[in-house]
């Protein structure tokens, strides 16, 4: 052969076999003590060595701390990481661009909207959640029905049909920020759109548990296809696969882990950017090792962020803003080594 | 198994890029589809993939039409070199190839031991199964066409279909691509390639469809159809065909470009 020159080097030792089973161990671990380790963390102290007396030890204040303010919060931080990374990696192969992130069909802003609305109408928290939920999906359906009728390139209308839907969504949000009381409603909009967990209930995680648990399992299934789908249409096509019908599935799995993350959380950007990329640099773009390793390093990461959140300053940090402090620079990162090599 | 194209007329909007053009294809053979740039070879391609409705026509598998099997079933029969080719995401060599495998999977299944075996099976048919782990992306042209060719015998479709295969390739490589191509008809494939150069290596029993405009200019053996008339004709530049011998003896028939005005 011609070129058979270096055939040994450029091995790429991210995809070897024996790692993903060592990084599945290892993320597992990492969040069970990750789990463990946010229950003693908080304004209320409880330190880890007292954890197993005060869950044994029957009703106590300490007791109520850790199973009625701290699990829901532990499980929805976890939840929403895992489904925000899982929706990002979905997203970023169906749209063949590794920038993309769970915002781009405008669930996130339509979200913003539906919330705000209803917090300008001074509904009870639930049915903020619900209108979040109903108008994030609402701005992905509008997207993919913008885009349905094209049929190539169907990709590129439909990013561009999500920048107008965020860009009239957020226009929206904006008018009602302005008209919105600045004493109640105005702080409630602006800290619902900085993204918290704070008002995190077994409620509010239930509500959005089977969303969550529907859109996993979308995109769990269809793992390998997704793989395809990164090739394109037409060549997805030639290798046997429908790949608007496909994309269809996808959208919908992807949609419902975001929009049911960002109704229970609020904005929380970068997690679904940011998480697949470092996944993808620990075992490779291959969707049935990408999708497992992105969802618990998502939901690790989330954890610990919040964590950081609610205990580094006296004041709560809204979890919006610490995942975009820690992920902004990551980002800049990111494109400055676009150029060098694709991740 | 034969696969034929049967008045086919298709395009964009009104106007369409492919007129009535015909021809039909054995397994086993190779058909080189030939013209200048814009002569409706993508057009036909993409037709006969099924990307692009035909207008009207049809294409033909023993007679049947291909026009109503859903994705799967077409990639069962056709396979596609694509011409560029870069993937947003640094796949391994072999699941590139493993991609091969999705027509013949239940639409929730990855592919398993077995398909592996056949995805390395075509990479060591190639003479490449020293690059399976190795990162897609970082592959030279010729190696990744190479991959590409594995990944459509991993597919097991009778026909392939290689969109200008050799377009961004030095002449030493093309003529590897062009013996791979001639091995697979001899293992029994049926090869359909379009270049825009007529450096093919023809051989007498190979099948050349000349297009020009999105008409055929001629459609037949390689010895008809390559004259100096038609060539001149679908390029609109005056061409000639030498016969040469090489050291070895061995007669070549090479279409050479005589440049001027016609």
């Amino acid at each position: 052969m011609i070129w058979k020159r270096n055939a040994s080097t450029c091995i790429d030792k991210s995809q070897a076999p024996g790692r993903m089973s060592r990084t599945v161990a290892l993320l597992a671990v990492l969040s069970i003590a990750a789990v463990l380790g946010s229950f003693a963390v908080g304004y209320y102290k409880i330190p880890l060595s007292r954890l197993p007396g005060v869950l044994l030890g029957g009703a106590s204040t300490e007791l109520d701390v850790l199973v009625r303010v701290r699990l829901p919060r532990i499980l929805a931080a976890y939840a929403i990481g895992a489904a925000l990374a899982t929706a990002g990696s979905a997203y970023q192969g169906m749209f063949k661009n590794p920038l993309v992130s769970p915002e781009i069909l405008g669930v996130s802003a339509g979200a913003g909207l539906g919330a705000a609305l209803s917090i300008t109408l001074e509904f009870p928290y639930y049915i903020t959640q619900t209108m979040a939920f109903v108008f994030g999906l609402a701005a992905a359906a509008l997207c993919y029905l913008a885009a349905r009728r094209v049929r190539f390139g169907q990709t590129v209308s439909m990013i561009l049909a999500g920048t107008m839907i965020q860009t009239l969504a957020t226009a929206m949000t904006t008018l009602l920020k302005y008209l919105a009381d600045p004493n109640d409603a105005l702080p409630a909009i602006t800290f619902w759109l900085m993204g918290s967990l704070t008002k995190v209930d077994m409620d509010a995680l239930l509500f959005s548990a089977a969303p969550m648990a529907a859109g996993f399992l979308i995109l769990f299934a269809m793992r390998y296809r997704l793989n395809v789908l990164t090739l394109g249409d037409e060549e997805a096509m030639s290798l046997g696969i429908d790949p608007r019908r496909t994309r269809a599935a996808a959208i919908v799995g992807a949609t419902l882990l975001s929009a049911a993350s960002v109704c229970m959380g609020g904005m929380i950007g970068f997690v679904g950017l940011m998480i697949p990329h470092i996944a993808r640099w620990i075992v490779g773009p291959q969707y049935r090792r990408l999708l497992p390793v992105a969802c618990m390093a998502g939901g690790c990461y989330l954890l610990v962020m919040d964590d950081i959140a609610r205990s580094a300053m006296t004041m709560e940090i809204p979890l919006g803003v610490m995942t975009a402090v820690a992920g902004a620079p990551f980002f800049l990162y990111l494109i400055t080594r676009q150029g060098v090599e694709r991740s | 198994m034969k696969l034929t194209a049967d008045h086919l007329t298709a395009g964009y909007m009104k106007k369409p890029a492919l007129r009535e053009v015909s021809f039909a294809l054995e397994s086993g053979q190779v058909l080189c589809v030939l013209g200048p740039n814009g002569g409706g070879k993508s057009t036909l391609f993409r037709t006969l993939l099924g990307f692009l409705p035909p207008q009207s026509g049809a294409v033909c598998l023993d007679g049947k039409p291909l026009a109503g099997l859903s994705p799967a079933r077409m990639a069962q029969y056709l396979s596609y070199i694509p011409q560029a080719h870069a993937p947003a995401f640094r796949y391994r060599v072999l699941d590139v190839v493993l991609m091969g495998r999705t027509c013949h999977l239940h639409a929730l299944r990855c592919p398993g031991k077995t398909d592996e075996e056949l995805a390395m099976r075509a990479l060591r048919r190639l003479d490449i199964g020293y690059l399976a782990q190795r990162d897609y992306t970082e592959l030279s042209g010729g190696e990744r066409k190479l991959v590409l060719i594995a990944r459509a015998l991993c597919q097991q479709a009778q026909f392939m279909v290689m969109d200008e295969p050799t377009s961004d390739l030095d002449f030493a490589k093309s003529q590897l691509i062009y013996d791979v191509i001639q091995s697979l008809a001899a293992d029994g494939y049926g090869v359909l390639l379009s270049t825009h150069a007529p450096d093919y290596p023809f051989r007498p029993q190979d099948q050349v469809l000349l297009l020009r405009r999105g008409r055929t200019v001629a459609c037949g053996g390689s010895a008809e159809v390559l004259t100096a008339e038609n060539l001149s004709a679908a390029y609109d530049t005056p061409m000639e065909i030498l016969q040469m011998a090489d050291s070895a003896g061995r007669t070549h028939r090479v279409c050479a470009v005589l440049g001027g005005a016609p």
